[in-house]
């Protein structure tokens, strides 16, 4: 028999997992990818939360709609003459007080390119098997639960709320350039268009997937050697050794996290 | 049947755990072993000092020395394999030890040998000592605890006559448990730091083990 | 907001002046930067002003086009033969041609796109909608507001509506201090001209551009 046993059951496992995920806090990412016909770079960051737990034996942790809490930011150019038509300001004639009569030529207007920058963050949810690993790792030791395989993710209604950021943020550049007014609104449903929601699907795909994939959360860590009292003048520390750790699920009447621990004095 | 049971986080001890804690504790804390006065503090040892017994007509008092070897538990069911004069019952613990009891023996005036008056000659015996008892838990804050233990009864084996045995066994009783005052095991510990352990239930002696019950 | 500013023409801008005086007139284009620079050689354009006759007929506009070749601004044609009386207009196509200023002397004096004299004119197609204050950059005495309103059509007629509205212009008059009207209503997309009856070195400048006249 091992010289401790410590065991929670599916409540306080849920407590451990949820601290773990605040405990491994904001993850961090950049790269470059493609938004529809655009390339563009991109920085994210993500975090987890929640979840309801779920212990199945002999040695996994089940995260039913956790919550993957990420925020986006990229920009990408956009020739607005690939979507708004020639246009010229007709010749205007006006008679002058000291000359008869001036015209203007015909000015035809050149519809830049843009450049619109997209900050974006919201939340998906996900569910995940992860296994138990405990092992050692250089003077502690550490228990992960780490994700098996890669989780799926809805990204659908994540990119259907990106897409409308595009929307609202092309909106409110495009306001700035002179002559769109009676072009504006046809602009911005021609850049969503011409990105579609494949094209902001195959942008965050790329983006978020790779945060899930290897997750990994710590429910333990503690050196092996091991403070049972601190020092309390005069007399020094009283520390054992964590010889062997392990940790499985057990199921009888219900099913706990159970953790052995050999200690050596 | 789970390890919380109706509770939602456990810890148990297995008495060979507490035994490394108690080896460990007493390791790093030799003085609490051994309790001298100053004539007969041992040479570079750690002990806790004692005041001598003073007693009027004997110059300096009675000087003496108490020193323990490091106590082993043993959790119901007994495992001593029928050794123990206190042998457990459910829920209780025995704690074994070996005491030398060490006195300085004084003579002023020695007609036959002259050499000796005068002189203090340490004199010991040791004695082995059983006890019986139970965990304790002091509680300062929710997951914030020790267990300790508390001595009911103590046997020491072949003593005559059975007096002297009862005046022994006293002494050494609250001597022990004095000893004992100074160990503590807190919750963390006996979680290996896993998790807090917020207790609702024990410390219980079962299988071999002490056990607590509670909420992280 | 689109910038307002007759110191510094772009593509939406143009630069008419009379010529009166028969004889010879040469002029340079450049940034403004380079404007105080005196004539060479080099980036010289003519116009040669031929008296008109009794039955000359009504005076004409000529159209010269400023465009970029490498890093000299050019003018289309270089060299014009206009009458007395005639109006030369400046613009350019090119919309990446970040500003320019025509200056030049001859025959009847000097004259200069970014400070207007008398029987020249400045127009400015305001793109955005806003309200525009402006007022004379170099001396600050006279001053206006246009208010730019946007007209966004919801349907085909009125998409025609606001495109038939982009040939009529609205005319401002300055004379002297005086100008009129002081203030005035468009459409996004419509073309203002300033005609400068008299006066003397002046500029059309949103007062956002000039320090101390916001």
């Amino acid at each position: 028999m091992p010289d401790i046993i410590a065991a929670a059951d599916e409540t306080a496992a849920t407590n451990l997992i949820h601290a773990a995920e605040t405990t491994l806090g904001t993850l961090s990412k950049s790269g470059s990818g493609s938004l529809g016909p655009f390339n563009t770079s991109w920085n994210a960051s993500a975090s987890f939360s929640g979840g309801m737990i779920d212990l199945i034996a002999p040695n996994v942790v089940r995260i039913t709609n956790g919550q993957f809490n990420y925020a986006l930011g990229f920009s990408f150019s956009f020739d607005l003459s690939n979507i708004l038509p020639d246009f010229c300001l007709p010749q205007v004639c006006i008679p002058i007080p000291f000359d008869g009569k001036l015209c203007t030529p015909k000015i035809c207007i050149n519809w830049p390119t843009i450049t619109i920058p997209i900050s974006h963050s919201g939340a998906i949810n996900f569910t995940a098997d992860f296994s138990l690993n405990a092992h050692l790792s250089g003077s502690d030791w550490l228990i992960d639960i780490v994700v098996v395989g890669i989780p799926f993710l809805q990204i659908g209604p994540a990119a259907a709320a990106i897409l409308a950021a595009i929307g609202a943020a092309a909106s409110l550049i495009l306001l700035a350039v002179p002559f769109i007014g009676p072009f504006l609104a046809a602009a911005v449903a021609g850049i969503t268009a011409f990105i579609g929601i494949a094209g902001v699907t195959g942008l965050l795909g790329p983006i978020l997937t790779p945060f899930v994939s290897g997750l990994t959360f710590n429910v333990y860590k503690q050196p092996k050697l091991f403070q049972v009292l601190p020092p309390a003048l005069p007399d020094p520390a009283v520390n054992v050794y964590l010889d062997a750790i392990t940790a499985v699920v057990a199921s009888s009447n219900e099913d706990e996290l159970v953790i052995s621990v050999d200690i050596s004095p | 049947m789970s390890f919380t049971e109706a509770e939602t986080v456990f810890a148990g001890v297995n008495e060979t755990g507490v035994n490394d804690l108690l080896k460990a504790f007493f390791t790093a804390r030799p003085r609490f072993l051994t309790y001298a006065t100053p004539a007969l503090v041992p040479p570079a040892s750690p002990f806790t000092s004692v005041p001598v017994i003073s007693f009027p007509g004997i110059p300096g008092g009675v000087e003496y020395r108490i020193r323990f070897e490091i106590p082993t538990v043993d959790f119901d069911p007994d495992s001593s394999g029928g050794t123990s004069p206190l042998p457990v019952g459910p829920g209780q613990l025995n704690i074994r030890t070996k005491v030398t009891l060490t006195v300085g023996c004084y003579r002023y005036v020695d007609d036959n040998i002259k050499e000796r008056q005068g002189a203090m000659v340490p004199i010991s015996t040791s004695l082995e000592v059983w006890a019986r008892g139970k965990p304790t838990v002091t509680y300062f804050s929710p997951g914030v605890g020790e267990v300790g233990f508390l001595l009911e009864e103590v046997e020491i084996v072949d003593i005559t006559p059975d007096s002297l045995e009862s005046v022994l066994e006293c002494i050494l009783r609250m001597i022990l448990q004095a000893v004992l005052r100074n160990v503590r095991l807190p919750f963390n510990a006996l979680t290996a730091g896993a998790f807090s352990l917020a207790l609702l239930r024990g410390p219980e002696i079962e299988d071999d083990q002490v056990k607590l019950y509670g909420n992280a | 907001m689109d910038t307002l500013d007759s110191r510094s023409l772009r593509y939406i801008d143009c630069f008419a002046q009379k010529f009166t005086t028969p004889g010879h007139v040469y002029y340079r284009i450049s940034t403004l930067a380079g404007a105080c620079l005196p004539f060479g050689e080099e980036g010289e354009f003519t116009i040669d002003i031929r008296t008109r006759s009794e039955k000359g007929g009504e005076s004409q506009q000529h159209d010269v086009q400023v465009k970029r070749e490498g890093n000299r601004f050019v003018a289309d044609p270089p060299n014009l033969e206009i009458h007395a009386g005639d109006m030369v207009l400046w613009n350019t196509p090119d919309p990446n041609i970040a500003g320019y200023v025509v200056v030049g002397e001859g025959a009847g004096g000097k004259f200069d796109s970014s400070a207007l004299n008398s029987e020249a004119v400045f127009t400015h197609a305001f793109g955005s909608p806003g309200e525009y204050k402006w007022v004379d950059a170099h001396r600050g005495k006279i001053s206006g507001v246009i208010h730019v309103r946007s007209l966004d059509p919801k349907d085909k007629e009125q998409c025609q509506k606001w495109l038939a509205t982009l040939e009529e212009g609205s005319l401002i008059v300055v004379e002297g201090d005086s100008v009129r009207p002081k203030k005035m209503e468009i459409l996004t997309g419509q073309t203002v001209f300033w005609a400068i009856q008299k006066a003397s070195g002046i500029s059309i400048t949103d007062s956002r551009l000039v320090t101390g006249k916001n």
